[in-house]
């Protein structure tokens, strides 16, 4: 699999080496050859490296666009990252293209523009912030910025003998998994909860205080 | 006519004047410093916004939805690019009207990049020079 990613930054980096550990040919396009030659990492030998503008077409197409199967638009520029996701997806057919947005309210939209984008300051954020909290959920997962949480919770005797429908709230919190004995199930809704059971639920962020609410988190 | 101009430098400054000669409802959005103090000596407040013009929020706070026009004259492909995309696709502003800095980046500038017309100095000049010679 063949993927591309414009802006060699700290994002940039990042993903390249975990890519290359994952057996992927990785091409990166950055305009400062010397984020080439700053970096010690062992695995920058196993990566194409290409001086240039990651909208301009003979760039890209150097970097081997038409056979592409992914690209991830990484540059500082929001606009930048934009034009290029849009110009993979639509110009040359990129299977699977992303794009990093600084600004919120930009992602936002571009997301309607077609171009997928992760906001990655508003998701670390949204984290953070949830870490900071007195009582805080043991978040192993955000999708989107940080909108929807997949969260862990270990059962007390406070949830001992309830049904999974009565730790669910439709549209805002729900269980999709239980560990019970180390193996995991995926409940129904008169399932009864028992103590030290590990309780995996979706919540949408502005939901998490009711979540703490319903597991006894908080008052 | 309602027209919103993004980027107020040397071209951007004196599109606006024209057009505000010929009584339309002119706002230019810049978001340099140096820029705005310019601005303010040419034109009156309710003509230019000191914000990010690629921002959608900026863009409606400046009136898109009514504009007729929108012409994206900054110094950069890539931010005329994205307020092209934002003006026709997001807001179905009529006429989109945009700057090519870059003459190699002239591909992009394209109807499926929500691009109407398009002003190309580089070509513009070249067509001039080629004529004289051609005399």
């Amino acid at each position: 699999m063949n993927i591309i990613i414009v802006g060699f930054g700290r994002l940039g980096r990042g993903l390249s080496w975990n890519l290359v550990k994952k057996g992927y040919n990785v091409t990166v396009i950055d305009k400062d050859e010397a984020v080439f030659t700053g970096t010690k990492h062992k695995q920058i030998e196993s990566i194409q490296k290409i001086v240039g503008v990651g909208f301009d077409r003979d760039t890209l197409i150097q970097a081997g666009i038409e056979k592409a199967h992914a690209l991830a638009a990484l540059t500082t520029s929001d606009e930048a990252n934009a034009l290029i996701a849009k110009i993979a997806k639509d110009k040359f057919r990129v299977p699977k293209v992303v794009a990093r947005s600084y600004d919120s309210g930009k992602s936002e939209i571009y997301n309607r523009l077609g171009i997928q984008t992760f906001a990655t300051t508003e998701w670390g954020i949204n984290l953070i912030s949830e870490a900071f909290m007195p009582q805080s959920l043991d978040i192993l997962y955000s999708l989107g910025n940080g909108e929807v949480n997949i969260v862990r919770v270990e059962a007390t005797e406070h949830q001992e003998g309830r049904m999974v429908k009565d730790l669910s709230i439709i549209g805002e919190v729900e269980i999709i998994s239980i560990k019970r004995d180390n193996k995991a199930m995926i409940p129904l809704s008169g399932t009864r909860i028992r103590k030290r059971d590990i309780l995996y639920f979706t919540v949408v962020s502005t939901a998490n205080e009711k979540l703490k609410k319903l597991i006894g988190l908080s008052i | 006519m309602n027209i919103i101009i993004v980027g107020g430098g040397q071209i951007g400054a004196y599109v606006a004047e024209i057009l505000l000669k010929e009584g339309n409802d002119i706002k230019i959005i810049d978001n340099r410093e140096s820029v705005m103090k310019h601005l303010q000596k040419k034109f009156l407040p309710e003509h230019f916004v000191f914000a990010d013009g690629s921002s959608p929020k900026v863009l409606i706070e400046s009136g898109i939805s009514k504009a007729d026009i929108l012409v994206a004259v900054t110094g950069q492909d890539e931010i005329n690019l994205v307020v092209s995309m934002l003006a026709k696709f997001e807001f179905g502003v009529p006429r989109v009207i945009v700057r090519i800095n870059n003459p190699q980046n002239k591909w992009l500038f394209t109807a499926d990049m929500g691009v109407d017309d398009v002003v190309n100095q580089a070509e513009a000049l070249s067509a001039i020079i080629l004529k004289d010679i051609e005399k």
